[in-house]
Formats: C-alpha cells, sequence, structure tokens
C-alpha cells in the first residue's frame, strides 16, 4: 500500500485527483492539505510515500514546499496546468510531472514507476531505523533554478560555507540553506560521520585512512577528495573503525 | 643625360595614367548616380554602358596624349588604330563590371536582411496577439475545474463550459475591434470572473458596482479583463485566504473612471510580463483616447490595491 498524499490549494483541483485515484486499489489517500504550511506539518505527521503536489500555491510554490521539508523527501509527482517557468524546470530537472486535468493513463505511468523505486527502497531499507536519514532515503536540494532529488548513498560529504551547506554529489556540488549542525542532527550516525566543524563525511565513501599531525587523520574519499579529522572526532573515529 | 629624361617621362607616364583614371573614373561614378542608371534594368544598362567605356577611352586616350605632349614633350599623334585606345576601354570595361557586380550584391543584401527583418517582426506581433489572446494557464485550469465539476455538481460544469465558451469566443471576435461598449466588456468580464470564482470557489468574491449611464461608452476590448485577470494573478491568488475584486464605473459629463480594487500588494519594482501588459494597456489606450486618457496602478493601503482609468467620453450612442 503507498500512502499518498495531495497537496493543491485549490478543493476542486484536490477533489479531481482523489477520483482519478480511486482507480488505483494500492493507493491510500492519508491526508490533503490547499495550504503549505499545513500540509508541511501534515507530511512530518503522516509520513507520506508519496505527494501529489501543484507547483503555483499562494505563498509558497511546491519546490518551495519541498526545500523546507526537514527530513527524508518522498516520491513526489508534480502537477501544473501550463506554466513555462515549472515547465522549465521540470525539463531541466527531469522531474515526474502531469499536466491538468490529468490523463489517467499517464498517472498510472508515473504510478508504477514510483511504486518500483519505493520497492527497491524497501528492499534496501535498514532494518532498525531510528527515523533518522540513512543512505537509502532521499532529500530535496534545490539551488537556484536547479533542483535534485538525491539519495544520501550518492552524497560523499557535506561542506559547511558560512550559513550554508555545500552537498557533494555525482558531478554536482549545490549549496543549500542549511547549517551542518541541523543536518548532522538528522542524519543517521551509522551512515554519516561529523568529521570536523566544518564536514560531515559518508562512511561509505571512505577509501583510506591516515594519521596526521597532533594525532588527527586524514581521510581519503573514493573521489579522492581529502577530509582532515579534527583531533577529538579522530578518536572516535578510531573507535568505531576498531569495531 | 638622355637616360634619366626618359625615366622621368616614363614615371611622369605612369603618375598621369593613375590620376587621370582616378579622375574620370570619379566623375563617371557621379555620372552613374546623377543619371540613376542604378535603378535601369540590363537591357538599358549594358548599351549604356558600352558607349561610356567607348567614349572614355577616346576622351582618357585625348587627355593623356595632350598633357603628355605638353609636359613631357612626347609627340605623340592620336591614332584610331592605336593599340592603347583598346586597352584603356577594356580598363573601364572591367572597372564597369567590379561597379556594378559590387553595388548589386550590396544592395541583394541589404534587401535580404530588410526582408528577414521584417517577417521576423510580423511573426513577433502575430506570436504576441496569440499569447495575449490565450492564456493556456488560465484555460487548462477551467478545464481541469470543470472536470472536477462534472462529478460534483454537473448544473455548474455546464454552466462553466458555457462561460468559458463567451470568454474564448469574446477573445477570438473583440480582438479585431478598436473600440466595444462597456456593457460587453463587463459581460466578458463578468464570464471571466464566474470561471474564476468556480476554481478559487470562497477564496474570490467579487463585487461589480456598475453605473447604468456608463453601459454605452466605449473602450478598447479586453482592456478591463485583462486587468481583472492581472489582480486575481498577482494579489488574489498569491493570499492564502484569497479576496474582493471590485470593479466600478461612474460616468460624469465629459469623462468615464473604472476603479478596480482588489486584495494585495503592487510592487513597482517587480519587473514581471504583468507590467509588460500594463505597458501594452497604456499604449491601447493612447492610441484610442490620445494623452488625455490615463491609467494608474497603486497601493491605496497595506491591503488593497487600486488600478483606475480615466477615459474622455469620446462616443455615446
Amino acid at each position: 500500500m503507498i500512502r499518498a498524499m495531495i497537496i493543491d490549494d485549490e478543493r476542486l483541483a484536490r477533489q479531481e485527483i482523489r477520483n482519478l485515484l480511486q482507480n488505483f486499489s494500492d493507493i491510500e489517500i492519508v491526508a490533503e492539505s490547499g495550504v503549505v504550511e499545513e500540509a508541511l506539518d501534515l507530511i512530518e505527521k503522516e509520513n507520506p510515500d508519496l505527494l501529489l503536489l501543484d507547483i503555483q500555491m499562494p505563498g509558497k510554490t511546491g519546490f518551495e514546499l519541498l526545500e523546507e521539508l526537514d527530513g527524508r523527501a518522498p516520491e513526489v509527482i508534480f502537477i501544473t496546468a501550463y506554466d513555462e517557468y515549472a515547465l522549465k524546470a521540470f525539463e531541466v530537472n527531469a522531474l515526474d510531472y502531469l499536466m491538468k486535468p490529468v490523463e489517467e493513463d499517464r498517472l498510472r505511468e508515473s504510478i508504477t514507476k514510483i511504486k518500483k523505486r519505493i520497492a527497491e527502497r524497501t528492499e534496501n531499507a535498514e532494518p532498525e531505523n531510528d527515523g533518522k536519514l540513512d543512505i537509502n532515503d532521499q532529500v530535496f536540494l534545490k539551488d537556484g533554478d536547479k533542483c535534485w532529488f538525491v539519495e544520501l548513498e550518492r552524497v560523499r560529504l557535506f561542506e559547511s560555507e558560512g550559513n550554508y551547506v555545500r552537498v557533494y554529489f555525482m558531478d554536482q556540488r549545490p549549496l543549500i540553506l542549511k547549517s551542518l549542525n541541523a543536518l548532522m542532527e538528522r542524519l543517521s550516525e551509522k551512515c554519516f560521520f561529523r568529521a570536523s566543524r566544518k564536514h560531515i563525511i559518508n562512511l561509505r565513501w571512505i577509501e583510506k585512512v591516515e594519521t596526521w599531525f597532533n594525532g588527527g587523520l586524514l581521510v581519503i574519499l573514493k573521489d579522492g577528495t581529502k577530509v582532515e579529522v579534527s583531533r577529538r572526532q579522530s578518536v572516535k573515529l578510531k573507535e568505531m573503525m576498531a569495531l | 643625360m638622355s637616360g634619366k629624361q626618359i625615366n622621368i617621362s616614363a614615371i611622369g607616364g605612369i603618375y598621369l595614367v593613375f590620376v587621370l583614371g582616378l579622375i574620370l573614373s570619379h566623375l563617371y561614378r557621379g555620372f552613374i548616380i546623377k543619371m540613376s542608371w542604378l535603378e535601369k534594368d540590363l537591357f538599358r544598362l549594358v548599351p549604356r554602358v558600352l558607349i561610356s567605356c567607348i567614349l572614355l577611352a577616346i576622351g582618357f586616350h585625348g587627355i593623356y596624349i595632350g598633357i603628355g605632349n605638353f609636359t613631357f614633350n612626347w609627340n605623340m599623334e592620336f591614332r584610331w588604330n592605336d593599340p592603347n585606345l583598346f586597352a584603356w576601354g577594356m580598363l573601364f570595361f572591367i572597372w564597369n563590371l567590379i561597379y556594378f557586380a559590387y553595388i548589386f550584391f550590396q544592395r541583394y543584401r541589404t534587401e535580404e536582411i530588410k526582408n528577414l527583418k521584417l517577417e521576423a517582426a510580423r511573426n513577433e506581433y502575430e506570436l504576441r496577439r496569440l499569447r495575449d489572446q490565450m492564456n493556456p494557464h488560465f484555460i487548462f485550469n477551467a478545464m481541469n475545474t470543470i472536470r472536477a465539476l462534472i462529478d460534483e455538481d454537473p448544473i455548474k460544469a455546464k454552466n462553466a463550459v458555457t462561460q468559458l465558451s463567451n470568454v474564448l469566443r469574446s477573445s477570438l471576435q473583440t480582438g479585431k475591434q478598436e473600440l466595444i461598449t462597456i456593457e460587453k466588456e463587463i459581460q466578458i468580464v463578468r464570464d471571466y470572473l464566474e470561471i474564476e470564482k468556480a476554481r478559487y470557489e470562497e477564496r474570490l468574491i467579487v463585487e461589480l458596482e456598475i453605473d447604468p449611464a456608463s453601459m454605452s461608452s466605449k473602450i478598447p476590448p479586453l482592456i478591463l479583463q485583462t486587468i481583472v485577470e492581472n489582480c486575481i494573478k498577482h494579489g488574489i491568488a498569491k493570499l492564502p485566504k484569497g479576496g474582493t475584486i471590485k470593479v466600478k464605473t461612474k460616468k460624469a459629463e465629459d469623462h468615464l473612471k473604472i476603479d478596480i480594487i482588489n486584495d494585495g500588494q503592487f510592487d513597482p519594482s517587480k519587473k514581471s510580463d504583468s507590467s509588460l501588459g500594463l505597458e501594452n494597456t497604456r499604449n491601447r489606450l493612447d492610441l484610442s483616447f490620445g494623452k488625455s486618457a490615463w491609467l494608474t496602478i497603486g497601493n491605496l493601503n497595506e491591503f488593497k490595491v487600486r488600478t483606475q482609468i480615466y477615459l474622455p467620453i469620446k462616443n455615446t450612442i
């Protein structure tokens, strides 16, 4: 069963999606909302697998809503009537989207794709989940006009830059407005390690560890990036590695 | 010493050919332009050019000998079978060939650029006209609303289809007219707002206060509709709780005033497609009424925006 949530500021538009989803026996609508702030709370509470999300809403756009999600990003199907800006964003970022009025066959295609992704994710999921983000979860990142759904597995490094954090994955390195502390609170310590005031590294990406000055360590990641580990954290890392 | 003299006269001869050629070809060019040979077709041009070449060669040869004899004591005679005469003729012919080829090439290019520019301007105008008439965002949202209404309230759905048809038909028909009556324009605005009300439901409240005396006054078509559409797009649609739009017309002796007041805030620093639309609306008012008509937009208070149109009365039936 996929737990879905509908977010659109127009009641009739929500109703229309509801009508369409009636024909999908494996989708359960757990919540709907017409107001961004309320929607954020509901996502936190219900933790849906799938969002059917309108782009243009009063106050905030659908993209901005996703940007404010603190935890893992659900699967998202964007829905818009006709909005040149949004259409460009969809094309540039290869996102799933549907056009209003929504065609049932197109919706079915999108949902089939998403079901496959959700199944893959549950298969790989860590048995004991403490509610924190592990490498099987995906997050939504936005930097200017570009945005990504990224599986944390692909993220090798978070680097603090003032009030921002630079996220390194594949050949991308967007800057997001977040503090490294807030981020670390969200990330599972089984997968991510706070190397210093400036860096969080993905443990799976460690290639080798070398000793460094004053009892510190130097971590070399699989892509060749070198990250210095502070003295205090080095003790911790050594303990973890010893296990 | 005679070697040096021959040298001077030979160099002088070459110099003379250059200067003389330059002066004659320059005068000839002036002549071509003055007689507007460039406008003539090829059949008229070719004989003229050939005759000119012969005359120029004779003239050139005559002057060349005259000056040469006088300055360098060449003691030459003007003979009709002088091979130089033929050489000068050829020279002038080649000059003509190059000159006309250059002119024609140049002209062909500027013509081509002009045509392309004209075509681009025409395409752009056509495109803008189409895009201005049909706002796809509005149409597809309306369609989506109607789809949902078909299940929920079929009668309302039927009405919405009619209203949408009316709006589309009006925008196709009235776009060609220069002026339409306020009565007709208000009807379009009413249909348009009905559809938006079906979409936004309780979030859109409409108040119309139309002075019956203003009904027969005329305005450029879809001016009011465009403004109302922008009030919703940039004002009410951005408010989570929605708001009110109020349209008021008032006719006085010599002018007509239209007020549109909506919830929201106007930010003049924001350059958007609507500021372009506003400029466009102003231009259309200018074209129909001259500088005595005006349009202003500004914040009435912290929550409301007011758009005002002032039109001198031009046509009453």
